[in-house]
């Protein structure tokens, strides 16, 4: 094999190691990552419990919405029923669609990868342990307290994608519409930071010898996903922003009469909305490319192809967002277009679909429950796919748009695709994580009645949408021959809810505090997360050769609980896993992992209270809550970045390996960029915001500002970027003054971002746009605005260069935290740049 | 980084092309007419070009596969061959709008 960091794969052959470990090493192990105890629960930073807390929380949002969707059916159930109000319906349907989506369907799958991938993957723990807790908690407050908003009449009102002109401040003047942009926009960003979280996992964290063809489906599915949330959501994150500030502001982006268009809404949210349901499918799709093999006791047919296929799907379904809005207007040309992409879609779907098939038949399937959900979901979503090849042809689509149709096929490509997926995951993964299994015969219970409620629900709905019934209505006349398929989809809701019970009724049976708990590998499955481990994972992490381990290396349980591999006791004496290459899995250092404390919680706590204060218009303690939670923040940076006193240590088998990284080779680095592709999306869109308000309305865009400012605002933006780069490079010259020089300069570079940004906002100002005014005012301010952001964090992180440099946390040996402070400037600058430069070229004066 | 380019580098023109097209067909739209002839031929030579730069990429990944034995490396250049084959299809497919779909 060619080495890709200069490691020696020969190295390999030491393991596994011969004879006894020196007693104590499994104890001192245990003793490092003990579990909490008491109130220590809520500070607990391991996934074994960050996880478990975030599937129950999706599945509490599960339970939540699926109740709305019951109390919905009941009122659909026979014509002109007044059990639910108007109102009340209107918030239930808001609720239940933003829930299922925003709430349930991605931090579910994200949950999953939180649960499983360290274990999977042979890591002791994820990269940013204390991240993904920070995430968990802000979506846990944030989304109870967006489900909360129902008890107080002030749920969102119009739908679950928020269409304006009905969600302006004209049609929607409450804050109901409020509650789901400062909401949703918030809960948005916990899904990124646990997809930077999957990302840097699953790139740097594998167990040495796990190259790219043997990295498990699951983690490839989660990769895609991951990277999916990185380019999609700051669509969404964009977009709510936009609206919040035409509603709060009056600036207007999707008011026709100022030169804005309600389109770009649309164009924004279904950016992010129609990748959001491959997010949703991916990481599922991974799960039954995991679970069929180990059912069918045989290898996944044709893995290759299905990598392939998952990565096609993650590239094209950013390219299909517009045949959401075949009925808007759009050019014949341009809806063919879109038309035909949505078409391709069903071959790599399809791809997926017949390995499945092809290794069921191929295996000797078990139709334990697991083996019967993954079955009954993909009968289920390939009848979904079919009628989403159905829509995806225009006439059709000019039909059955926003009918029942609709909500039958997304349903069905949901249900299918997500939804029978995840509970088989439950049923396969949950003896390891709790080391005991559900009950079969409960199981079976709840298989078939969630699959044949599901179909009493959904299947008629396709014929009360080809009959003209349109969604979203909150009663129905008599006399359209929609009375029977409307109390059959009623009485299959039922049903389906059923089964949700009895499946909680079997959970609250699994973790029960009493009885057995050694389930071991219960289904022979194949991949790492079925060693013996424990609350540190692993034992020992070993070295894999194979793309199904416990299949093909017989000994290797047996080999990894006598710490026979890698990193057999605390090499450091702190917690600790091991990084390794992005290609080839090949050791590179030791990453010191954080203990946990209580800054991230509160961080969530005072981020969330921050949103939901400003929603209810409590503006004064809004700030006093964001202050607060910035401070959490900074104090929790500023115990990262400590080197050890051992700069390297034996990690197994006489090979050492350095306990500290900078630069581009570390995962905080690739972490920090994967934040700033983020953050670059979200710019780029504003930019797609602005030309495309432009195109609308040519005629009305005002000359901008001379060329004097723009050529200062870049100057200094430049500048700004230089100075940062010369820091890191004066303290990596180890001279005696290059810590002061660098905080120095870093912090020059810091006030040059702030200065230029300012400028701009005055040129601009003084050329005499307002925002408020028209589309033009509206989008300039906004990518001021957006860069306006990151001059404020670099305004806090110049002082805290300063601080750090006082304390005398900055040296030559531990350069990380001003490399990524730089880095962070070094983009911003660009984005400055960005923001100078396209609205005074395009379209020019 | 280059590795990553590599293998996914016939899905990343796919990408480029239904962007370019989209891209091309709302430009017409503004200057003249979204199926105005010569933007038609302009978006066709687009595609044509995207097609030859999907096609290159199966070729020298199918050319690389015949001298690779190591796992990890034709893994890569296996996914570059079947991704730049998809993406060929899928750009002739995403193309037939320009020639008979407008």
């Amino acid at each position: 094999m060619n080495s890709e960091t200069g490691f020696d794969p020969a190295l390999y052959k030491r393991f596994p190691t011969q004879g006894e470990r020196p007693p104590g090493e499994l104890e001192a192990l245990e003793d490092v990552w003990c579990g909490p105890k008491g109130w220590q629960w809520i500070t607990a930073i391991n996934n074994n419990f960050v996880g478990v807390y975030y599937v129950g929380a999706a599945m509490l949002f599960f339970v939540l919405a699926g109740a709305l969707a019951v109390l919905m059916r009941t009122q659909l159930a026979v014509p002109m029923n007044g059990f639910l109000p108007q109102e009340t319906y209107n918030q239930f349907f808001t609720v239940h669609g933003t829930v299922m989506m925003f709430l349930f369907a991605v931090p579910a799958v994200e949950a999953l990868g939180v649960l499983l991938l360290p274990q999977m993957l042979g890591a002791r723990d994820l990269p940013f342990p204390r991240l993904s807790a920070y995430a968990f908690w802000a979506y846990l407050i944030g989304g109870l307290a967006f489900f909360g908003s129902l008890f107080f009449g002030l749920a969102p009102n119009g739908g679950w994608f928020m269409y304006p002109p009905l969600t302006s401040m004209a049609w929607s003047p409450g804050i109901n519409a409020d509650f789901w942009l400062l909401g949703i926009g918030f809960i948005e960003i916990s899904a990124i930071a646990g997809a930077i979280e999957i990302i840097v996992g699953v790139l740097r964290t594998r167990a040495p010898g796990m190259t790219l063809d043997k990295l498990p489906v699951f983690a490839w599915a989660m990769l895609i996903f991951a990277g999916m949330i990185v380019i999609a959501f700051p669509s969404i994150i964009l977009s709510t922003l936009l609206l919040e500030l035409e509603r709060a502001l009056g600036w207007p982006f999707f008011d026709p009469l100022k030169g804005g268009d309600p389109l770009l809404w649309q164009h924004l949210f279904w950016f992010f909305g129609h990748p959001e349901v491959y997010i949703i499918f991916l990481p599922a799709a991974g799960a039954m490319s995991t679970i069929i093999p180990a059912m069918a006791r045989t290898p996944l047919v044709g893995h290759r192809l299905v990598v392939l296929a998952m990565l096609a799907t993650g590239f094209i379904s950013f390219g299909v967002w517009a045949h959401h809005m075949f009925t808007t207007g759009m050019p014949t040309i341009s809806t063919s277009f879109f038309s035909a992409a949505s078409m391709a879609v069903s071959v790599p779907a399809g791809v997926q679909v017949f390995a499945w098939i092809a290794t069921l038949a191929a295996g000797r399937m078990r139709f334990n429950t697991p083996g019967l959900f993954v079955v009954g979901g993909l009968i289920i979503f390939v009848m979904g796919g079919l009628t989403g090849v159905m829509v995806a042809m225009v006439p059709f689509d000019w039909q059955a748009h926003d009918s029942y149709f609709i909500v039958a096929h997304l349903h069905y490509v949901l249900i299918g695709g997500m939804v029978f997926p995840m509970f088989a995951a439950i049923y396969y993964w949950l003896p390891m994580t709790s080391s005991r299994p559900l009950s079969e015969r409960l199981g079976k219970w709840v298989f078939w009645l969630m699959f044949a409620g599901m179909h009493l629900t959904f299947l008629p709905m396709h014929l009360t949408g080809l009959m003209g019934m349109p969604r979203r209505v909150y009663t129905w006349l008599p006399d359209r021959g929609w009375e029977w398929p409307n109390l059959i989809s009623t009485v299959g809701a039922f049903l389906f809810a059923a089964a949700v019970l009895v499946w909680i009724i079997d959970m609250a049976r699994n973790f029960r505090p009493f009885g057995g708990r050694d389930a071991g590998n219960v289904f022979d499955g194949p991949g790492l997360e079925w060693l013996p481990t424990g609350l540190y994972s692993v034992r020992s992490i070993p070295v894999v050769t194979s793309l199904y381990p416990l299949w093909d290396q017989k000994r290797l349980a047996a080999d990894v609980e006598a710490g026979r591999y890698f990193l057999p006791n605390t090499a450091t004496g702190e917690r600790e896993t091991l990084v390794t290459s992005t290609l080839n899995a090949e050791p590179q250092y030791l990453q010191r992992m954080p203990k946990p404390s209580a800054w991230h919680v509160w961080a969530a706590v005072f981020t969330a209270a921050f949103f939901l204060l400003l929603t209810v218009q409590a503006y004064w303690p809004s700030v006093i809550c964001g202050v607060l939670g910035v401070y959490c923040m900074l104090q929790w940076c500023w115990f990262l970045d400590r080197p050890l006193a051992q700069t390297t240590v034996d990690i197994g088998a006489g090979i050492t390996v350095p306990t500290y990284a900078s630069g581009p080779s570390s995962h905080g680095w690739l972490a920090m960029v994967i934040t700033l592709v983020v953050a670059g999306m979200v710019a780029a869109l504003a930019g797609f915001s602005y030309v495309f308000l432009w195109s609308r309305n040519p005629a009305n865009w005002a000359p901008p500002p001379g060329t004097l400012s723009m050529a200062c605002v870049v100057a200094g933006n430049a500048a700004a970027a230089l100075l940062a780069w010369l820091s890191c490079r004066s303290l990596r010259l180890a001279r005696p003054r290059g810590a002061v020089v660098a905080a120095v300069m870093m912090a020059a570079a810091a006030a040059l971002i702030v200065g230029a940004w300012r400028l701009d906002l005055d040129a601009w100002w003084a050329a005499g746009l307002r925002p408020a005014v028209n589309a033009q005012g509206a989008t300039v301010y906004a990518l001021l605005s957006w860069q306006g952001c990151f001059a404020g964090i670099i305004a806090l992180m110049g002082p805290y260069a300063v601080l750090r440099w006082l304390a005398g946390h900055v040296r030559a040996d531990r350069p990380s935290t001003y490399d990524l402070i730089a880095l962070f400037i070094v983009y911003s600058a660009g984005q400055g740049a960005f923001a100078a430069l396209l609205p005074r070229l395009f379209p020019g004066g | 980084m280059r590795r990553w380019a590599w293998m996914l580098g016939g899905l990343i023109v796919w990408t480029v092309h239904f962007m370019g097209i989209y891209a091309i067909a709302s430009l017409a739209d503004v200057v003249s007419r979204a199926d105005d002839p010569a933007w038609r031929m302009a978006g066709l030579a687009f595609s044509g070009a995207c097609l030859l730069m999907a096609l290159a990429i199966a070729a020298r990944a199918a050319r690389r596969l015949r001298r690779t034995t190591d796992p990890s490396t034709r893994f890569g250049d296996q996914l570059a061959l079947l991704g730049g084959g998809v993406a060929a299809v899928a750009i002739v497919w995403q193309a037939l709008p320009t020639v008979i779909g407008y």
